[in-house]
């Protein structure tokens, strides 16, 4: 696939939001669950032995005679997962769905990158399935690597495995076509729900689904499953694709919503940029860097 | 109305194929899409069904239908069948000008093209003639009904020559005109446009040249000038077509390079050079043209010259002094054959080339070409004496005058000498300060040097200058045999029976069957094995070497005969049929393209899925 550097800069400038305490092993500057020693002060305990004694607040000895010891707030980093759809049915569209999806995919791992979480970006599908780790900005080099290795191929049924694989996430972004039937739609959409507290679908859809040429009658043949179907043509044949569309669009929205998915359209026919800036800042999945503070 | 090739009215059977594949539903239109999930709504059984589309794309259809029908009857070659049998006379250009190549390949090949589609398009019972218009007109075949003999003889010819035979064609293809159907057709290239025929049919030309840039050499002749072999070449090349270029025109005897003269080529503009040469007398003097540039026509590139050769020089010595020195130097000339007589003598039978007067002869003067009078009376010869100088001094002698070649007079011991009056038009050959001492009279193809003293009063036969002077006096006088023989290239040479050509190699000359020339150089004339002389070849026809076609508008179509308007008119008919295919195809998809842009640029770019977005 085909990233286009150029979002890149941008990206660096943003930061993912998070959605609630980050639940990340690593020292970050996200607010989380944890207690210990950070440098915001939380409450206070009974001394128990072993305890710091650095931590004892002796100006509470003095005022009430009772050793206490000091607990702050621990500030670890998110856990972000980036999976991208690589079935075969992401290579079509003028701007590949494919090239769109990795595009944004760069994008959201270098916001997280730079602002200090764990990463992980995995292909589910295409030529070179895999996974990979990154806690740094210097992992972003080899995560395009990975990502431009990686060319659409075959089915989109690993999907709930790949959502479903490893401990639960802080944000879980999956950028797919989501052409897929009714079965493996519900199972991949609670895989998602059950990986992350705040689960996005960023939904990519190329003019080849928005509004196919139904100019002539065509014997037209599904990139996945190798079906053959011939296609009527003409404006009747364009209404009725039209309103199923629609209709297909707004059941599979409604279940985001249901499920607490938060559901993001990237039409390829629009700029990658005002997706970045429109949607994903809109919808909360990201954020401007120092701007939004901590959560 | 009748065929000639009835079968290639099967042609219109491919008329079905072409319907059908108008209407056949094209089953091959096939494209992947990323997945049938949403598009099963369209999903369309009974098209898939379906072998023939409603035609779409009728006017299309209707013109390649009509392209193909004109061009099956064109291939068919419909005659009108109350128009009797045809006899069609073919006069074919065989000048130089058809032996170029110019932007469309060689003339002569297309010429023999036409002249096969003429040829063929003839029916069983139509006759054919083919008239040969070079440097002479040659009735090739008379009319025959065998058409493949027609076109074999016609192979068989080589373009080489000027067209100067072109008329006495016109004449004798008129000749044909009482013929009933008769066609006239002349094959040309169209350099020089045909005069007018009178004749009961109209010429009919099909040129077949186009534009060629081409230089060669146009004129090209050598002679002997007074001296000792001294020639006298003159070279003129010219240029058509192209740009300005720079030729090198190299000259040659016998392999070996004498000169080479450059020329600055302009299209349309000759260029002459006359150039004295000390060349061998009796050799072949040969000249190449070289072009920087586009050199259409090779038969002008090349010119040979025979050089002339001097013969034996009679020569009269009237003196006193048969044992002198002038008699005795004279004597010794290995090209002179000598009399001497006394002055009281009979003179013998003339004519002679060269008479040396040492003394006046007894009556008239001899009857010679060329006189030297040394210091006797020059009244007899028109110049009034002046003067006797005693020991004049030589000033001034005409150093560049071939008897003076290598005459050195400087401090000339003179005893006395006669001072002379030049009359008008004489030109002095020696000058003291005083006036000429020596003139020289040109009177008709008489010439007279008339010199103011006796040999025996200088000390000149004692010089170098002496023997000098007599070598040129000998020469002077020597008459030049003819050169060789001039032949026209192309046209059959009039030898005598036992005579033969035999080219002389050096990269030109070529004969071709009966001892044609057909391409310009020298040869030898044998007879008997025995060389009798030099012949030369050259085209140096500036009419060959201009190639652009030149024929009045009227007469630059084709014939009408070929009929190849159904042939020309179902091309146009396919043009615009496949035109107006594209349109038809391209329009629709043009109109979705818009479309999509339009859907593009709106406010709602993806639809739903945009405000979504």
């Amino acid at each position: 696939m085909h990233v286009d550097r150029s979002l890149l800069r941008e990206a660096a400038l943003y930061a993912i939001a998070a959605a609630g305490p980050a639940r990340g092993v690593r020292q970050g500057d996200r607010r989380s669950a944890h207690k210990g020693g950070g440098l915001e002060l939380c409450e206070h305990r009974a001394y128990e032995p072993g305890d710091d004694l650095r931590r004892v607040d002796w100006n509470a000895w003095a005022r009430l005679g009772e050793v206490l010891t000091r607990l702050y707030h621990e500030d670890r980093n998110l856990r972000v997962r980036v999976v991208l759809d690589a079935s075969a049915s992401m290579a079509f569209g003028r701007v590949r769905k494919i090239d769109r999806a990795g595009t944004l995919g760069a994008a959201l791992a270098l916001a997280a990158l730079a602002g200090g979480d764990s990463v992980e970006l995995a292909c589910a599908g295409g030529t070179a399935p895999g996974l990979l780790r990154g806690h740094d900005p210097s992992a972003l080099g080899p995560m395009l690597s990975f990502l431009e290795r990686n060319e659409p191929a075959g089915l989109a049924d690993g999907l709930p495995a790949r959502l479903a694989a490893g401990a639960r996430r802080d944000r879980v972004v999956l950028l797919s076509d989501f052409l897929v039937d009714d079965l493996l739609r519900e199972r991949t959409l609670r895989a998602l729900r059950a990986s992350a507290r705040a689960p996005v679908l960023v939904h990519v859809l190329s003019e080849e689904e928005l509004d196919p040429d139904l100019g002539e009658a065509t014997e037209a043949r599904d990139a996945e499953t190798g079906e053959t179907l011939w296609l009527r043509s003409g404006p009747d044949a364009r209404a009725a694709y039209q309103r199923a569309l629609h209709g297909w669009l707004d059941a599979l929205a409604a279940r985001c919503a249901a499920l607490g998915i938060v559901y993001v359209a990237a039409p390829t026919t629009a700029d990658a940029a005002e997706v970045v800036r429109g949607p994903l800042l809109r919808r909360r999945v990201l954020r401007v860097d120092g701007a939004g503070g901590r959560p | 109305v009748s065929f000639s090739h009835p079968l290639a009215l099967g042609l219109g059977a491919l008329l079905g194929p072409l319907v059908v594949a108008y209407l056949v539903q094209s089953r091959l239109r096939r494209r992947p899409v990323p997945s049938l999930l949403i598009l099963r709504v369209v999903a369309g059984v009974e098209a898939s069904r379906r072998h023939l589309r409603r035609p779409t794309h009728l006017l299309s259809l209707l013109l390649a239908a009509l392209a193909l029908g004109a061009m099956a009857l064109d291939a068919a070659g419909p005659r009108a069948a109350a128009a009797g049998p045809t006899t069609l006379v073919v006069l074919l250009d065989t000048s130089s000008s058809m032996a170029a190549r110019d932007d469309r390949g060689l003339r002569f090949e297309r010429a023999l093209d036409e002249l096969g589609r003429l040829v063929r398009a003839l029916g069983p019972e139509d006759r054919v003639a083919l008239v040969a218009a070079g440097p002479e007109a040659r009735l090739v075949v008379g009319l025959t009904r065998d058409r493949e003999r027609a076109l074999r003889e016609a192979h068989a010819l080589v373009p080489a020559g000027s067209n100067a035979g072109l008329g006495e064609a016109l004449r004798v293809g008129a000749g044909f005109c009482r013929e009933p159907g008769a066609h006239l057709v002349f094959i040309t290239d169209g350099a020089a446009p045909p005069p007018p025929v009178n004749g009961a049919c109209a010429l009919e030309v099909d040129a077949v040249g186009a534009p060629a840039a081409n230089a060669g050499i146009t004129t090209f002749a050598a002679r002997a000038v007074d001296g000792p072999n001294l020639t006298e070449v003159l070279l003129g090349v010219e240029a058509s077509g192209g740009g300005a270029r720079k030729g090198l025109v190299t000259l040659t005897v016998d392999g070996a390079p004498v000169d080479a003269v450059p020329f600055a080529l302009e299209p349309g503009r000759a260029a002459d050079r006359l150039l004295r040469l000390s060349l061998p007398p009796g050799e072949v003097l040969a000249a190449r043209l070289t072009v920087d540039g586009a050199d259409a026509l090779a038969h002008d590139d090349l010119a040979a010259a025979p050089l002339p050769r001097a013969g034996r020089t009679r020569t009269l010595l009237v003196t006193a002094r048969p044992q002198g020195y002038l008699a005795s130097a004279l004597a010794l000339a290995p090209r002179a054959d000598l009399t001497v007589v006394a002055p009281s003598a009979a003179l013998p039978a003339g004519p002679f080339d060269l008479a040396v007067l040492e003394a006046l002869p007894r009556g008239a003067l001899p009857e010679a070409s060329h006189v030297a009078a040394l210091g006797v009376d020059p009244r007899r010869f028109g110049v009034r004496p002046r003067a006797l100088l005693k020991s004049p001094e030589v000033i001034r002698w005409a150093f560049g005058h071939p008897l003076m070649r290598f005459v050195e007079l400087d401090k000339l011991n003179l005893a006395s000498a006669r001072l002379l009056e030049a009359p008008p038009g004489a030109e002095p050959l020696l000058e003291a300060p005083e006036g000429p001492l020596a003139v020289l009279i040109t009177d008709g193809p008489r010439r007279t040097a008339v010199v103011g003293f006796a040999v025996d009063d200088s000390d000149l036969p004692l010089r170098v200058a002496f023997a000098n002077l007599v070598a040129n006096l000998v020469d002077w006088a020597a008459p030049w045999e003819p050169a060789g023989r001039t032949l026209a290239l192309g046209e059959t040479p009039s030898l005598q029976e036992d005579t033969r050509l035999v080219p002389l190699g050096g990269g030109g000359g070529a004969l071709g069957p009966g001892g044609v020339p057909l391409q310009p150089g020298a040869f030898r004339l044998e007879r008997g094995g025995r060389v009798e002389g030099i012949a030369v070849a050259n085209l140096t026809a500036p009419g060959e070497t201009d190639l652009r076609p030149r024929l009045p508008r009227d007469l630059a179509g084709p014939p009408a005969l070929r009929g190849d308007g159904g042939m020309r008119l179902g091309l146009v008919l396919a043009a615009l049929a496949l035109l107006l295919l594209v349109l038809e195809q391209a329009l629709p998809a043009l109109r979705r393209a818009r479309a999509r842009r339009q859907q593009a640029a709106g406010a709602q770019p993806a639809g739903v899925f945009g405000a979504r977005a």
